[in-house]
């Protein structure tokens, strides 16, 4: 009866275990190449959870992280200690060894590589004297983020740090012109990086390869669908045409001119386009356009004419009240002049100014009270004023954050002929003296540069005295100085002010006043003080000297 | 390389120790006495429980006395006889098995290793002779500890007490016979290792033909080529050829190659001076301070590693390496040259950029100690922190123009010269430690070098293996491994350990970190004055005390440890191998001893 009954369970046991096999298959039967897998497997590659998905699987990494036996915290624990220590005893060999065996411990974990390759290009350089030196550990840095873009494959983040990493470090260090110079020729390093097809010699330059990254990063976000995380959209998004207009400077700055120049700016001017059209999220969730900004102004411009047109008169009814309701003190302070006022009627002027106030609601409020069959509207109009106000409001915030209308007028101007000729000018000035030694060509090339940019500035009036342009301009003029100081001239003498035609650009920038004595006698000629105010004449002065002269006369008669 | 602590003179270190400490005997004598007076008062009082005070007294008599004779009588061949046992024993335990784990790493260690580092060979040394440390030191753990649990276990001690011997000589003949059994793996892993780096560094470069330059001299006629090399094993070296196409690949990744003619073409030859062993001669360093005071130290420039202490440019602020026993025996002469060759390491600190890929520039003087006379400065260009080797010219001119032979002149009647530096740029800074200049003295065999640092390894090896063995006396197996285990540890984190008993480490005492761990609360921001502060802080002056007395007997690990040379390149001192065989000797016959007596509490062992 046991045996039996033994059995029965036996033969239940081996049936439930076959049944449950079915469920098990549909759930977790492995992907193959001509099958999709079972639901497990389909939901791993459609949420691309898989180990694969992230990067490369390096067999290394994976036998040392089981030989931990699951004990890589602590590993890592111990190696990142171990790395610190050797940065601080400057061994570089066995900290650079320590980073490569906590990489294969850590591969996935996108902070480790941020932080070891900032360290490596960014701390461990700099502690080196050689130049040559500091650049290769630059360049290990970022040997090190490319190798932890390998493991991570679509990570926005790692692959917009590599854009930030070859275009900022090599073309903004202290030493860039020796890090430019030594990016392009290192064949080796070409070589690996670009995986054995180096670009062609033209194409080398740091800053085009950092926005061949940050291109990619942008295309890991736009085409997998990756996100950026808590980077600013704005920001993130404006990089590659940033590198662009950075690799223009760059080139004029070693002194290619022409139509290569031209044709740097205006590939930027259409990438800073590009970005302007791009729909962003902004900080509340809404979808932007930074070149959308003209569209909305004028949608709103238009809706507020429909408001106006069913709410005629109202809001001057509302005003009106609302100033009958002012108190007398209020009323007296609003009518001092604001320049006037002390600081009790500033805030009293402050509180009538709110009070007088009137919103596109309080005026939908009025309409729906006097006209109830046009509330409706009324509301309606009112809600997307308000919605479009918040857009404005936005865009103009994120405008600012790029700088936008500089950067586009700027990758405008550039391309034109004035602007090229007047950095090829200023560029061939200093060469004439630094190199040739030829004062005179030198001045000369440098106020015919200086004609050009007054045109530039003329021709495009939205470009701020007091922007990148001027502080540039400024460098021109301190050259131009010192060309000037070789002739026994300066800026304040007659002659040269009066050729000079980029005063208000030397004025907005001399923050350090570095110029007040040229920029003091330039303003005395134009009759103003030094400060360049106008020479005051008020009368108080003159009462006090008559008082004190009186006195005097009195002897005379 | 850097040396953080002076390796004193061997006979400095034995009797007398650095200034304020003592030397290794007197401490060793002075242990042993407090070992003692603790193991007779511990004995004591057991004896006393047991027997009465009396009697007590009596036993521990007749324990000494018994003890003191048959250590004093302990047979050689009594204990060649239990080491021979020990050997199979270890034999019969598969020991060859961490043999096969050493091949293993070697064979995937390629896979963790890159030959892309400035100095390949540091790196591969330093992993190769680490692996074998710590497997060794492993192997002599599992061995040691669990031998004589196990025959206690098994009941086996009996066959082995039953004969005559004694207790000292089972503790020894272990001692003795496990480490011949890990002197044996150590050499083959010794001479795989060897073949392993030389193997994996080994390499050879074509001559990149385009690269080929033609050199000429001042009266335009051909004297060579210049050039480099073609891209292998990460890197490639600048090449210098004479009319005849051979010459040399000049130094790159720490070595260089002989490139010869062969048949028609020029044939770069394998790497020459990937393992070196530099014989550097020390001296003693001191500063003077920017207005010409001597001072012990130069200035901090805010790095938190305070090894180097810098100098200021362009003031008087200079460093002085006082050197002894100067001769002219120490004179190199190829015929070319001739003078006393030296190298230096500088760092260098910035305080302004300077001119972005110029050098800082430096001086180098000599000065007789004696007579104070003074050589003309010879300028040089600092390498940051890289090895310069050059000589300081025989014939020398000094401040008074007038011409001077550096050993005749410079050396002072007791046989002292001293060499001066100084940083000639304002505001820029040159930073030295005591071992940055150093006389170079023929380089030793790198083999010989390799085989000394082996030596270290192997002294380690035989102080766990005694302290497994002695521990294993009266633990069982587990335990005496862990207590082994928490000495090579401790042993290896020292220094740390007796800076947290001295209270030199932020974060206090073991109860306090404790404290701040669980608290959350970071090393550096004191501790509110409470009662549990209070409490924690009079707990910790306790653990202190203990770990003090302990730290007495800890081995030091890591400064038995001489990878560093090695990987640096540098020749491991003498002194320093005299000083490790010596502790090795102390702790081996101190812990023989402690075991004989651990063993005889023993029942079976009496």
């Amino acid at each position: 009866m046991n045996e039996i009954s033994s059995l029965h369970r036996k033969m239940v046991y081996i049936l439930a275990l076959v049944v449950l096999l079915f469920p098990l298959y549909l759930l977790g039967a492995p992907a193959t190449i001509d099958d999709a897998g079972g639901s497990l497997a389909r939901l791993r590659k459609e949420n691309e959870l898989g180990q694969s998905d992230l990067g490369e699987i390096d067999p290394a990494s994976e036998t040392i992280r089981m030989a931990t036996l699951g004990l890589r915290g602590i590993a890592v624990s111990m190696l990142w200690s171990k790395a610190n220590e050797f940065k601080k005893k400057e061994d570089w060999t066995n900290f650079r060894a320590t980073l490569e065996q906590l990489a294969k411990l850590q591969p996935y974990f996108i902070s480790f590589w941020k932080y070891q390759a900032w360290n490596l290009t960014y701390n461990v350089s700099v502690e080196l004297d050689d130049v040559r030196d500091r650049f290769s550990y630059v360049i290990r840095g970022i040997h090190f983020l490319k190798e932890g873009t390998k493991y991570n494959r679509d990570n926005p983040h790692l692959l917009s740090e590599l854009g930030w990493f070859v275009g900022n470090k090599i073309g903004r260090a202290d030493e860039h012109v020796e890090y430019r110079r030594m990016f392009k020729a290192d064949e080796d390093f070409q070589k690996s990086f670009h995986d054995g097809n180096p670009p062609p010699l033209e194409q080398r330059d740091n800053w085009l390869v950092s926005r061949r990254e940050y291109e990619e990063s942008i295309s890991v976000v736009d085409d997998k669908k990756k996100s950026i995380g808590q980077k600013n959209p704005t920001t993130f998004f404006a990089a590659p045409a940033m590198s662009q207009i950075n690799y223009s400077e760059a080139i004029e700055k070693e002194g290619i001119f022409g139509e290569k120049a031209r044709s740097a700016w205006r590939s930027a001017s259409n990438l800073w386009r590009d970005y302007g059209s791009r729909e962003m999220r902004s900080s509340r969730g809404t979808m932007i356009r930074l070149n959308d900004l003209n569209r909305w102004e004028l949608e709103k411009k238009k809706l507020q004419t429909e408001f106006d047109a069913i709410s005629t008169g109202i809001r001057a009814d509302l005003v009106d009240e609302r100033q009958a309701k002012l108190s007398q003190e209020m009323l007296k302070a609003v009518a001092v002049p604001q320049s006037l006022r002390n600081e009790q009627q500033q805030n009293l002027a402050n509180e009538a100014d709110t009070a007088l106030f009137v919103s596109f609601d309080d005026i939908a409020e009025r309409v729906a009270e006097k006209y109830p069959d046009k509330a409706g509207q009324a509301n309606k109009l009112t809600n997307r004023i308000k919605e479009i106000d918040d857009r404005i409001f936005l865009i103009n915030n994120n405008r600012q954050v790029a700088n936008f209308e500089y950067w586009q007028t700027r990758t405008d101007f550039e391309q034109t002929a004035d602007a090229l000729r007047a950095r090829e000018l200023a560029y061939a000035a200093n060469q004439a003296f630094k190199e040739d030694a030829d004062l005179l060509q030198a001045r000369r090339l440098f106020e015919e540069s200086f004609d050009l940019w007054a045109k530039v500035f003329k021709a495009y009036p939205s470009l701020p005295n007091d922007s990148t342009t001027g502080s540039d301009i400024v460098e021109y003029v301190d050259e131009y100085s010192d060309v000037l100081q070789q002739l026994d001239l300066s800026l304040a003498d007659e002659e040269v002010d009066q050729k000079f035609p980029l005063w208000d650009i030397l004025i907005a920038n001399d923050g350090e006043r570095k110029y007040f004595d040229q920029i003091a006698t330039h303003n005395q000629r134009l009759g103003l003080s030094a400060e360049g105010n106008p020479l005051s004449t008020a009368p108080a002065p003159q009462e006090d000297s008559t008082e004190e002269e009186a006195p005097a006369e009195e002897p005379q008669q | 390389m850097v040396l953080e602590n002076e390796i004193l003179p061997y006979l400095q270190w034995l009797w007398s120790g650095s200034p304020g400490s003592l030397g290794a005997v007197p401490r060793f004598f002075l242990i042993s006495l407090g070992l003692l007076l603790m193991g007779l008062m511990l004995g004591y009082i057991v004896a006393a429980a047991r027997h009465g005070m009396l009697r007590g007294g009596d036993i521990v008599y007749r324990t000494i006395t018994t003890g003191i004779r048959e250590l004093l009588e302990t047979s050689p061949r009594r204990v060649w006889a239990l080491a021979r046992l020990a050997m199979k024993e270890a034999w019969r335990r598969r020991v060859v098995v961490a043999l096969v784990i050493f091949l293993i790493i070697l064979v995937f260690a390629s896979w963790f290793l890159r030959t892309d580092h400035q100095d390949p060979a540091k790196l591969y040394i330093s992993f190769v002779l680490t692996a074998t440390t710590y497997l060794v030191l492993g192997i002599a753990l599992l061995l040691s500890a669990f031998s004589l649990p196990g025959d206690f276990k098994t009941k086996t001690i009996y066959t082995i007490v039953t004969k005559p011997v004694r207790a000292g000589e089972i503790v020894l003949g272990r001692t003795i016979g496990f480490t011949i059994v890990g002197t044996i793996l150590l050499a083959i892993m010794g001479i795989s290792s060897y073949i392993f780096v030389n193997r994996s560094l080994d390499h050879t470069h074509e001559i990149d033909i385009s690269s080929l330059k033609n050199v000429s001299d001042a009266n335009n006629e051909t004297i060579g080529q210049d050039g480099r090399t073609t891209l292998d094993a990460h890197h490639r070296h600048e090449v210098e050829l004479d009319n005849e196409g051979e010459g040399r690949a000049l130094s790159n990744y720490g070595h260089t190659h002989e490139i010869v003619k062969r048949g028609d073409r020029s044939v770069v030859l394998g790497a020459e001076g990937i393992m070196r062993a530099r014989v550097p001669k020390w001296g003693k360093l001191t500063f003077l301070d920017r207005q010409g005071v001597p001072k012990q130290r130069g200035i901090s420039v805010g790095s938190e590693w305070t090894y180097r202490s810098f100098v200021d440019g362009n003031t008087q602020a200079t460093a002085i390496w006082t050197f002894d026993n100067i001769n002219a025996s120490l004179n190199y002469d190829d015929g070319e040259q001739s003078g006393l060759p030296i190298g230096l390491i500088v760092r260098v600190f910035r305080t302004h950029k300077g001119i972005i890929g110029k050098a800082i520039t430096g001086s180098i003087q000599v000065r007789n100690p004696e007579s104070g006379l003074t050589s003309e400065v010879t300028p040089f260009s600092a390498l940051d922190a890289k090895i310069e080797e050059r000589l300081i010219p025989r014939k020398l001119t000094g401040t008074d123009d007038k011409q001077y032979d550096l050993y005749k002149d410079f050396v002072s009647s007791s046989g002292q010269l001293e060499v001066r530096i100084q940083c000639l740029e304002r505001g820029q800074y040159f930073g030295f430690a005591q071992p940055d200049l150093y006389l170079r003295l023929p380089d030793a065999s790198p083999l010989v070098n390799y085989l000394k640092v082996y030596l270290s390894i192997w002294v380690q090896m035989v102080i766990v293996i005694a302290i497994g063995v002695t521990a294993s006396t009266v633990l069982s197996g587990p335990v005496a491994m862990l207590f082994t285990v928490s000495f090579i540890v401790l042993g290896f984190f020292r220094p740390f350990f007796v800076g947290v008993a001295l209270g030199t480490e932020y974060g206090g005492g073991p109860v306090e970190s404790f404290y701040r761990l669980i608290t959350q609360k970071n090393i550096i921001t004191k501790l509110e004055e409470s009662l549990i502060a209070t409490l924690i802080q009079g707990a910790d002056t306790v653990f202190k005390g203990f770990m003090l007395t302990l730290a007495q007997v800890l081995p030091d690990f890591s400064a038995l440890s001489t990878i560093a040379f090695a990987a640096f390149g540098f020749d491991v001192p003498a002194d320093q191998v005299y000083q490790d065989l010596t502790m090795c000797l102390a702790y081996v016959i101190g812990l023989a001893v402690v075991g004989y007596f651990l063993l005889r509490t023993r029942e079976v062992a009496r």
